[in-house]
């Protein structure tokens, strides 16, 4: 009884497999390949002069500010076997009459460096500064243990000897976004 | 599941056979048993019958709208991925596949007297339907960077799918000279659903204010039931041995019926009808359900920089938790079976004949030929699906009739189908090909159908 339940379904799956499909190739899903490009936003900040000046002492911060976000998603194993490539996107409008080095660097649980992209220099009052920094990710093994992105940032001293003055608002935007090539 | 693997499985199945429910050919044709399983009320000729265990009733029918078989899988050396492409270019989120099997176990009839005739037997159903998820394939296929400014729908996710057993048992039943009437009473046994319908929301990416981009989850509401498939553990575990074997008296049980009726407005003129499986199966064995619901919107971290060693990962992981919920539970829950509705006019002439059987006291004398319009629908998730058919149907003698039916419906505007239906003794059995000019090769076609059983009649 058991047996009769189940065979007609299965002639009937045959009959569907078997049947005029002579000229076709399902081998062909093999070759099948998806290449998706995701873009999305990453870190972002803004800073005022207020930012890089120590109120109690009234001297200029000279020494490099730091910020460090932690971040999972290369531990992820689609991502590890599927991203093949990201560029990053870096905008500053530094409305500052100074410039600002960017530094950011990927490091791993240990804090140890995996990886660093060229210094972000963005020259005094530059609205509209642009660096695309590209990293290849497949088989980089060294990125794929980073846990961590650093972004810090320093100011240069003045040309002339001038300090900024804290009770003048003036910005600086820093946006990031990255394209993601993946490959299944 | 990977995105390929998501990819591979919607190529596969949109490359599948494809079975429409509707039985145009079957339908009122030559008083056969098995036109019962589509109208109870169907009249009948003979004293009682049993079909072929297995064989009494097979029926497959092929298609999907939008798409073939070969658009995919011809061994043409184009590239696999640029065919993807075309097919999904042309697809849209109305275009949809739907596959249904029914395998007769069990078929047999015996009259009761000599208006009634009950039949009665056991079938197994497997049915599908799945609406292209145009924009989530898209998304998938090519990632969110061709869809900056644009909208991702979620309500393009649409689809259902359920195996199940039915035993059943009918009467047809002579009201008068003139009206045949019938019912059949079915109790289901779920073996395997699975659904998700009535989602929304959306998701986009802008440009942003504070970041380059701002991405959106907005009035994201998705949901899906499925039964038979997740073990205890919610572990995917689903074997077939366990599939078919639930089809008989499984926990999931449900009820329905089917009505039908003939009426002869003249000898000449005949008006059939039959709405089938209203009903519902209730399904609480290895129950999973699922649903996302919220608003998220994603501009990125923000890095304050001020010395408080803010953990910027674990606090969006927890504001997209605390805006976006994932729900499962094993809950019951009842599905409504997709109901079918048949419609005919007959108009007979020709050469008539004198009833065969002394027991069938109808009003209708016999004619060699008949020409008709039958309508066919099904309630499906996007909306009803209507065909329609106009047919020619001959009886070559006594015992070997041809029906040969032109159907306009969601696949195709020209399915030319024929059956044959032939009784040897009490050895009867029938043969039927939907879309007969494309079956020489079937993968170039958007439907096809193929329909037989073999039956004994006792007259």
């Amino acid at each position: 009884m058991k047996k009769l339940k189940s065979t007609p379904m299965f002639l009937i799956f045959i009959l569907m497999l078997s049947s005029c499909v002579k000229h076709l190739d399902f081998n062909q899903i093999e070759d099948f390949s998806a290449q998706p490009i995701f873009e999305s936003s990453l870190v972002y900040f803004t800073l005022n002069q207020v930012d890089f000046f120590d109120l109690i002492n009234s001297v200029e911060v000279v020494t490099p500010i730091n910020d460090t976000s932690g971040f999972t998603i290369l531990k992820s194993k689609f991502v590890q076997d599927n991203l093949i490539r990201a560029e990053l996107n870096f905008e500053v409008n530094n409305q500052f009459d100074r410039e600002f080095t960017v530094n950011i660097t990927f490091l791993d649980e240990h804090n140890v460096e995996t990886h660093t992209f060229d210094p972000i220099i963005v020259t005094e009052n530059n609205h509209n500064f642009k660096q695309i920094e590209s990293i290849t990710i497949s088989g980089n093994d060294q990125f794929l243990k980073s846990t961590k992105i650093r972004v810090s940032i320093e100011l240069s001293p003045s040309s002339d000897g001038s300090v900024l003055d804290p009770t003048i608002e003036q910005k600086l935007e820093f946006k990031s976004s990255g394209i993601f090539y993946l490959k299944t | 599941m990977s995105i390929k693997q998501i990819l591979v499985v919607f190529g596969l199945s949109l490359s599948s056979f494809v079975y429409s429910q509707n039985k145009q050919i079957l339908f009122g044709f030559a008083e056969m048993p098995n036109t019962l399983m589509v109208n109870p009320g169907a009249e009948t000729n003979f004293k009682y019958h049993g079909g072929i265990p297995g064989l009494s009733g097979l029926s497959l029918n092929v298609g999907a709208s939008g798409g073939t078989i070969s658009d995919l899988f011809l061994k043409d050396n184009a590239p696999f991925n640029t065919k993807f492409e075309n097919l999904t270019n042309k697809l849209t989120n109305r275009d949809f596949l739907s596959f249904n099997m029914q395998v007769d176990i069990l078929n047999g009839g015996y009259r009761l007297d000599e208006k009634t005739y009950l039949s009665f037997g056991m079938y197994q159903e497997i049915d599908f339907i799945g609406y292209y998820p145009k924009d989530v394939i898209e998304l998938l296929y090519y990632g969110n960077q061709p869809f900056i400014n644009k909208t991702v729908h979620f309500s393009d996710l649409k689809f259902r799918g359920e195996m199940l057993g039915v035993i059943h048992a009918g009467l047809s039943y002579k009201m008068n000279k003139k009206l045949n009437v019938g019912g059949r009473f079915k109790l289901y046994s779920g073996s395997l659903h699975i659904s998700s319908k009535n989602n929304a929301g959306t998701f986009n990416t802008d440009l942003g204010v504070n970041n380059v981009y701002n991405h959106n989850l907005t009035n994201v509401n998705i949901n899906s039931n499925s039964s038979g498939f997740f073990d205890a553990d919610e572990n995917l575990n689903v074997g077939l041995k366990d599939a078919f074997g639930n089809t008989i008296l499984s926990k999931n049980i449900g009820v329905g019926v089917d009505v039908g009726f003939t009426y002869h407005y003249s000898p000449q003129i005949e008006f059939t009808g039959s709405i089938l499986d209203v009903g519902f199966v209730s399904y609480s064995k290895n129950n999973r359900n699922l649903s996302i619901t919220g608003n998220h919107q994603f501009e990125g971290i923000n890095l304050l920089y001020d010395s408080n060693n803010t953990n910027y990962w674990s606090q969006l992981n927890s504001d997209f938790n605390a805006n976006v919920s994932r729900k499962t539970n094993a809950d019951s829950y009842i599905v409504w079976r997709p109901i079918k509705l048949n419609g005919a006019v007959r108009y007979s002439f020709g050469r008539a004949r004198t009833n065969k059987e002394c027991y069938d006291v109808t009003y209708k004398e016999y004619y060699n030929n008949s020409v008709g319009l039958q309508l066919y629908a099904i309630t499906r998730p996007l909306s009803t699906q209507i065909a329609a058919t106009a047919f020619l149907e001959k009886s070559v003698s006594e015992n070997f009739h041809v029906k040969v039916t032109y159907t306009m419906d969601d696949f195709s505007k020209s399915n030319l189908g024929v059956g044959v239906s032939t009784q040897m003794g009490i050895f009867q059995m029938y043969g039927m090909l939907g879309n007969v000019f494309k079956f020489s090769d079937l993968t170039g076609a958007t439907s096809a159908s193929v329909q037989f059983g073999f039956n004994l009649i006792f007259d």
